[in-house]
């Protein structure tokens, strides 16, 4: 029964990781059109997340943490027109933020999708320790 | 991270089916440590349910997190199943006993 809750708590650990990753892509969505407030300023960069594999002692296993939330490192802006904008430049144009808003939405339900797998696990592993109650029922 | 302690009431029970625990040892040779395997089982209980509690108030505060929480209470939920149907085993085979014609 107790590698049971181990599963438990490993997949509780992997809820949480995919529940940070979720707040980044909430992060890099929000600021998609978070241009810069002059001329030669920086805009919003895209922000990714990396996980690391970590033994826990006391549970004897490995379970995923978060590692860093960083800025993306090839960062090419978009070049935007918008001669009105405070932040143009002497052509008339607005270094956007490099969030391409489909790649976010993939990067949601993918992380959706194994908070779900990880929930499950946890389903799983409760109804067979219950199911092993029941023997003595 | 709030750690939840496993339950070891679970834990103490071997898949043989002998539970080892040294106040069952003892179980043969005198009645009185039948008591204390269900007190120390008890006691244990408690202390899953205590954490659950705790975890819970935690979260109501924002100290805890959803899944502390789930993992608490589902902690608490298996202790307490396991807890009333080893009791009601046990009950039921003293009954058992009681009805035994001598």
């Amino acid at each position: 029964m107790a590698d049971l809750f181990t599963t438990m708590t490993i997949s509780s650990h992997g809820m949480r990781a995919q529940g940070e990753r979720i707040r980044v892509v909430a992060e890099n969505v929000a600021n998609a059109d978070t241009a810069p407030s002059a001329p030669g300023e920086s805009p919003y960069v895209r922000q990714i997340i990396t996980f690391k594999n970590v033994m826990d002692r006391e549970l004897d296993s490995r379970v995923v943490e978060v590692d860093d939330v960083e800025k993306v490192k090839d960062n090419q802006f978009i070049r935007k027109y918008m001669p009105d904008h405070p932040a143009a430049d002497e052509g008339g144009y607005v270094n956007m933020p490099n969030v391409n808003k489909l790649v976010e939405m993939m990067d949601m339900r993918e992380a959706q999708r194994s908070y779900e797998a990880n929930l499950g696990m946890v389903e799983t592993s409760r109804e067979m320790m219950l199911r092993t109650i029941d023997v003595i029922r | 991270m709030n750690n939840i302690i496993a339950p070891s009431i679970l834990t103490n029970i071997s898949p043989a089916g002998g539970v080892n625990n040294s106040a069952a040892k003892q179980a043969a040779g005198n009645g009185a440590s039948f008591g204390e395997l269900i007190r120390n089982s008890a006691q244990s209980a408690l202390n899953v349910m205590e954490q659950s509690e705790k975890v819970s108030a935690q979260a109501i505060t924002g100290d805890a997190d959803l899944n502390d929480v789930v993992q608490a209470v589902t902690a608490a939920e298996l202790t307490l199943q396991t807890t009333v149907a080893v009791r009601d085993r046990m009950v039921s085979a003293l009954q058992e006993v009681l009805r035994m014609p001598i």
